[in-house]
């Protein structure tokens, strides 16, 4: 099923579709993309507030960031 | 000893007052709160000479300490007719707290045939000017008018035309550290009450002052204050986000989450986020030889202020925010973050509050006067403010005003005051945030943003500060050693209670009730994309305050 990739940490900036098997963890998504786990505090799937271990069912809108305040 | 200062503006007098003990305690809000219920009597009309206008630096202010020159401006708000704090960055605050002031209360007023007054505080003592020439004249002049006159990096808090006129989203702007009018005291109107006092500008200036404030415990001082510095540095939000993308990094996470108020607040999400988000803004910054990075006072840390430069590289804004560019630009679908940027800098000239004005602008497109999204049409509309024009006398007054105008019924305002960036449906912490601070919709008095979508400042433990448990008694440690004190991280809640029951009895006593502590009746709509309402009752809205 194709994934909707919506990431944003401090550098890096793309829109892109995944494919990913359903359950897939995002944590494992993080890995995929090369993105240091560490550094992605925020996960947001389909607009709610995820953890890592969160699986994936396909056809989700995924959102990646750092830590990120203001306001 | 830090004094008060009393002007009186009916006869251009003043007066020393030493610091009551029971005030000795108090800085910023808690201070100007604390006078306001004490002296103003809650009933009187903001824009009578019964209304006082009040200015007090922080507790910590004027010390070594990182982040400590914010100010506290209070009053009776024209706008929502409730007890008002509003808070800017700038130069005012550390040179008042050096040259001994801890607040200056502005009393009375001129007859109306007077002009205008300019006030000039140094350790000359304190002057009035005739401020004829500036009358009329928008803060960027004025402000660098008054650095030439004064004396380049004296502190200048002014007013512009909508100030002037007594509009009630005027704003108070301060001097940023180039001299620009970027920083405000925007929300609640409180540039309409300077301006009933006639006052055009104070300026400040501290030469021949000590760089810091006398310091009880120096060496606990230092130590507090080095540790302070260490939370904010190596805090990743306060460390890298907020100076690499200013305030405006919160565009494209709030969207995302759904909770960015879209088209007068129909949606969740704007099409365009990207388009004004903090990323594509620093972008801009760069390629134009803006500045993504600056201090809106001296001494602060984590550098969240910019300058802004249009697409010739010429100089456009600065103190470009989240809340301005949401309110100006998600929130009437205007989309070119260049046209958003030049209302904002139309704002800060002409004394305007951003986040009124983008909700005003939303109601005018709600009411047909001008298509949505449409950049040229908004700047076009804001350029009368500062002209003889009934639509700038109009739009000027605030969202609810201009809904009148235009028998437009859906208004985002809570006690008169238009809602900040956060739809309350999605974030419904902040909407309970807006329906009972006694701000009216404000954003500032409980900002569950950090705890609930960003996850900075724990998961709504409130005992933290920056994520750190430490954090809040170095801050604690720090008022310890400046004033010779011991107080606990407990006696600071209880100060936070004390400045609520302040401000809730004085709205009280004008009149407010609980049926003030309501939304507007439309966030029972349904909102995209997590098709959520506004589904509190109003015995679970009245229990937010109940234990206070």
């Amino acid at each position: 099923m194709p994934l909707r990739l919506k990431s944003m940490p401090l550098q890096i900036f793309l829109n892109a579709s995944l494919e990913v098997a359903p359950g897939t963890p995002v944590s494992r998504v993080i890995a995929q993309l090369g993105l240091p786990i560490k550094e992605v505090t925020l996960i947001m799937v389909d607009g709610r507030r995820r953890e890592a271990d969160f699986q994936l069912q396909g056809n989700e809108r995924l959102g990646l960031f750092p830590p990120i305040g203001g306001g | 000893m830090s004094r008060i200062l009393r002007l009186n503006m009916a006869d251009q007098s003043y007066r020393w007052q030493e610091v009551p003990p029971a005030y000795a305690g108090l800085g910023g809000r808690a201070f100007t709160s604390r006078l306001l219920r004490d002296e103003v009597d809650p009933t009187c009309h903001p824009l009578s000479e019964a209304n006082k206008l009040v200015v007090a630096p922080g507790l910590l202010t004027g010390t070594p300490a990182a982040n400590t020159g914010r100010i506290s401006v209070g009053g009776k708000s024209p706008l929502t007719g409730g007890i008002k704090e509003s808070n800017s960055g700038g130069l005012v605050s550390q040179k008042l707290a050096r040259l001994g002031i801890k607040a200056i209360v502005v009393e009375g007023k001129p007859e109306e045939a007077d002009g205008f007054y300019l006030v000039k505080i140094s350790t000359d003592g304190v002057e009035f000017f005739p401020a004829s020439e500036y009358e009329g004249i928008g803060n960027y002049r004025t402000m660098a008018q008054l650095w030439k006159r004064f004396g380049r990096g004296v502190g200048v808090m002014s007013i512009g035309p909508a100030g002037e006129k007594r509009l009630t989203a005027a704003s108070i702007n301060f001097t940023d550290p180039h001299g620009r009018p970027g920083r405000a005291a925007g929300r609640g109107g409180l540039g309409a009450l300077m301006g009933s006092k006639k006052l055009k500008a104070i300026v400040v200036d501290d030469k021949g002052t000590a760089p810091s404030v006398p310091l009880a415990d120096p060496e606990k001082f230092k130590a507090a204050a080095r540790k302070w510095a260490k939370f904010i540095i190596e805090h990743p939000v306060t460390g890298q986000a907020l100076p690499t993308f200013g305030t405006a990094v919160l565009i494209n996470i709030v969207n995302e989450a759904g909770a960015l108020p879209t088209k007068n607040f129909r949606s969740g999400r704007f099409e365009y986020a990207e388009d004004i988000s903090g990323e594509h803004m620093v972008e801009l910054i760069k390629a134009r030889g803006g500045r993504t990075k600056e201090g809106c006072h001296p001494g602060c840390l984590i550098q969240c202020s910019q300058t802004y430069h249009d697409a010739k590289g010429k100089y456009l804004t600065s103190g470009f925010e989240y809340e301005t560019i949401w309110a100006l630009g998600a929130n009437t679908l205007i989309k070119n973050l260049d046209e958003i940027a030049m209302i904002d800098r139309l704002c800060d000239d002409f004394g305007l509050d951003t986040i009124e004005m983008g909700c005003t602008l939303g109601v005018l497109m709600e009411g047909g006067a001008i298509p949505w999204g449409d950049g040229p049409a908004a700047i076009k509309m804001v350029k009368k403010v500062a002209k003889n024009d009934p639509w700038g006398l109009i739009i000027g007054n605030g969202s609810v005003f201009t809904g009148r105008a235009l028998g437009v019924d859906r208004v985002p305002a809570v006690k008169g005051q238009g809602l900040p960036a956060y739809d309350p449906r999605a974030e419904k912490g902040m909407g309970l945030t807006y329906a009972t601070s006694p701000m009216g919709g404000d954003h500032t008095a409980g900002y569950t943003v950090a705890t609930n979508l960003v996850k900075c400042g724990g998961d709504g433990d409130p005992l933290k500060v920056l994520d750190n448990p430490d954090a809040l008694q170095c801050i604690v440690d720090m008022i310890n050693a400046r004033y010779g004190l011991s107080l606990t991280t407990g006696d600071v809640g209880t100060l936070g209670r004390q400045v609520l029951h302040d401000e809730i009895s004085f709205n009280q006593d004008a009149g407010f009730t609980k049926a003030h502590d309501r939304l507007p009746a439309f966030f029972k709509e349904n909102l995209k994309p997590h098709n959520v309402t506004w589904d509190f009752t109003d015995a679970e809205i009245d229990q937010v305050l109940e234990d206070l």
